[in-house]
């Protein structure tokens, strides 16, 4: 086990699956306690999406109790948000909330690192804008880094939520020229975000998102791009587990995502299940300042990241039948060529004949 | 310019086919370690469950860009298919169907095993030709059906309802490139059972199958696979506009059957049709293992762009006879 590990408590064991011991395991009840208590659990285990919180987080459908529940399309939504390999000219992002403040900012880092600001608009389901994603010239062929930055004062504290959400838009019928191109391929961040999640290994080279349950999930906290040790980094999955540990000096933490897919029936496996996770940072400063008028003499900084995955492949596949089944159709196959040719043997056609006679 | 064509037809083209093989297999399944990119319109099992490949079997991106809507066709993404389609086009026509002979990892690894059954010592199989005139259109099927399901995904066919996604690769899921050339590069995950649908379970259990016999075939038929290769099929249909053509000038063509004894995939008429020029059939891979047996002066000659590249000649054959008596 490596030292990063240790310290991010990521791996788990059978006596201990979830990774937590003794002080780590009280601290996090209490935490549960408090989340519970303050409403800031930010998983309905029930719905298996964000409830509200004081989270900002970014969505490509609307949030709950919007869109289809008045009418709308989610079904063609829901579609758009599986569609990565399907692109389309222009994606629409929501968010959780509706109590966004007047200087709410939305910002876009394409995949060639060009920037753009984002329109939020308002509507029937919330907060939301718009990304271009029209193929023109390769700048948007790869991982979009979007952004919504929330900036208020309140009780003499600056509160700065920053929701991130990575979003790949590629079709492999664009080709994969990008396919060696490392600085295309790594994740990107923006120096001016207050608090950022960085996530390095989420994709693979031709853009295809890679994250399987029992993965190690490791992301990195910049602030203002620089790391932020010390933050508070917690991953809670749509089922409802969740798991808080602190960055490191580099700002880093992981965690091992846990397998959480079981349908009662076997029948009912779907290999594309997606399960969510948001990992979200919380940084505390004693920074002070005036904010649009507002003195404040201390900063809570929030950031978000969602994500994905998928059933690891081991739970759904068989070497033993595979191999099983190579094997005897190798056989049945060699034994029936073998057979073959014996049969088409013939006897030698010479004379015999008894020279006595 | 004469002394260079004298070398040329008096080589040993098997010998240089080997190497040729070798440097094509190292290049498409491990090129992707040195960062190069072939794309995905490759007419050649360049498998792209291989991570490491330098460039992906056409079939796949096939596949994946017949999968839509009729009416997307028109629109953009039938653009990319026609771009894919186009390309694949072009790189066939460059070396026409030396793509099997010379370049596809599949093709090389059957070769490989035949050289293991020789070296034991056991003598190989050939199919009747009733055999083999039955067979060979299994090829045919294979191509239909490899367009035709994953057209069904997206549209009803025939007011059929469409297919489960699963079938979007299935001709992948069955072919014994994905199982086999991804271990050549470490990766045995292909060789399992994938039992997260009826349908997954079926094609894969299907492509175990396939492998197993696959690997019994190619021991004791040269090119044991070659005549079910949708690949072939497909490629056949642009043979005609290749740049590298195989010709026959059937007046000086003896029907010693020399050509068709050591044609691999144990065409006929190779040896039979005394009046086509264009002999290339759709089962020939171009290998040019027949111009070197043949012993008559110029009657089988391999040219690209109308260049001969390689002809049958008699003291090539002799050549070619001494050295193999020397050797063995």
């Amino acid at each position: 086990m490596t030292e990063g590990r240790a310290k991010g408590g990521g791996m788990r064991s059978e006596e201990d699956p979830m990774g937590l011991r003794g002080k780590q395991m009280d601290s996090l009840l209490m935490l549960f306690a408090v989340m519970l208590t303050f409403g800031m659990f930010p998983f309905s285990a029930a719905a298996g999406r964000p409830t509200t919180g004081d989270m900002l987080v970014l969505s490509e459908t609307p949030p709950a109790g919007h869109g289809a529940a008045h009418g709308g399309n989610d079904g063609r939504r829901r579609e758009q948000g599986h569609a990565e390999h399907r692109a389309t000219a222009e994606r629409t992002w929501y968010l959780n909330l509706h109590d966004l403040h007047d200087d709410a900012e939305a910002a876009i880092m394409r995949p060639d690192g060009s920037r753009a600001a984002g329109a939020l608009s308002h509507g029937r389901d919330g907060w939301s804008f718009a990304v271009d994603t029209k193929p023109l010239d390769g700048s948007r062929d790869g991982v979009f880094n979007l952004y919504v930055i929330d900036r208020s004062v309140g009780g003499g504290v600056l509160t700065v939520r920053a929701a991130k959400a990575y979003m790949i838009n590629h079709s492999c019928g664009w080709g994969h020229k990008y396919k060696f191109d490392e600085e295309r391929i790594r994740p990107k961040h923006d120096r001016s975000i207050p608090l950022e999640i960085v996530a390095p290994d989420l994709w693979d080279r031709n853009f295809h998102s890679k994250t399987m349950s029992g993965d190690v999930l490791s992301v990195r906290v910049l602030r203002n791009g620089a790391p932020a040790p010390g933050a508070t980094v917690s991953f809670t999955t749509g089922s409802g587990w969740t798991k808080t540990i602190e960055a490191d000096e580099n700002g880093k933490a992981a965690v091992q995502l846990i397998g959480d897919y079981y349908p009662e029936k076997w029948s009912l496996f779907d290999a594309r299940k997606r399960g969510t996770v948001l990992v979200t940072a919380r940084l505390e400063t004693p920074e002070q300042g005036v904010y649009r008028g507002s003195a404040y003499s201390g900063t809570r900084l929030v950031a978000t990241l969602p994500w994905r995955y998928i059933p690891q492949r081991r739970d759904y596949t068989s070497y033993l039948y595979g191999l099983g089944i190579g094997v005897f159709f190798f056989t049945a196959a060699a034994a029936g060529i073998y057979t073959h040719r014996e049969r088409r043997k013939k006897p030698c056609p010479e004379v015999t004949f008894d020279e006595r006679g | 310019m004469n002394a260079v064509k004298r070398f040329l037809n008096n080589g040993d083209i098997n010998r240089f086919r080997f190497w040729f093989q070798v440097a094509a297999f190292g290049l498409l399944i491990y090129g992707g370690f040195l960062a190069v990119d072939l794309g995905n319109s490759l007419p050649a099992f360049s498998c792209v469950f291989a991570e490491s490949r330098a460039g992906a079997c056409y079939l796949y991106p096939l596949q994946h860009q017949v999968n839509m809507p009729w009416a997307q066709f028109l629109g953009g993404r039938g653009v990319g298919f026609a771009v894919g389609l186009a390309t694949f086009i072009l790189f066939f026509i460059l070396f026409n169907k030396a793509w099997c002979g010379y370049a596809c990892p599949l093709g090389t690894v059957q070769d490989w095993v035949s050289k293991v059954r020789t070296a034991l010592g056991i003598r190989f199989s050939l199919y009747s030709e009733r055999t083999f005139r039955r067979l060979k259109g299994i090829k045919y099927l294979l191509l239909a059906l490899l367009v035709l399901l994953p057209l069904g995904i997206s549209n009803s066919l025939v007011g059929a309802p469409k297919l489960p996604h699963d079938l979007a690769t299935a001709y992948c899921m069955i072919c014994p490139g994905r199982t086999v050339l991804p271990i050549f590069t470490g990766d045995i995950s292909q060789l399992a059972i994938d039992f997260s649908s009826k349908t997954m379970t079926v094609l894969t259990g299907l492509g175990m199958a396939i492998t197993g016999i696959f690997f019994a075939g190619s021991f004791v038929k040269r090119r044991f696979f070659c005549l079910f290769c949708p690949m072939s099929a497909l490629q056949y249909a642009f043979s005609k506009a290749g740049l590298l053509r195989l010709t026959k000038i059937g007046a000086k063509c003896t029907r010693c059957g020399n050509c068709s004894r050591v044609c691999d995939v144990g065409i006929r008429e190779i040896a039979d049709d005394v009046t086509s020029k264009n002999i290339v059939q759709d089962d020939c891979m171009m290998c040019f293992k027949c111009v070197a047996a043949c012993p008559e002066e110029k009657c089988l000659t391999a040219s690209f762009l109308g260049i001969p590249v390689y002809e049958a000649t008699v003291e090539g054959f002799a050549n070619r006879a001494r050295r193999r008596n020397v050797h063995g």
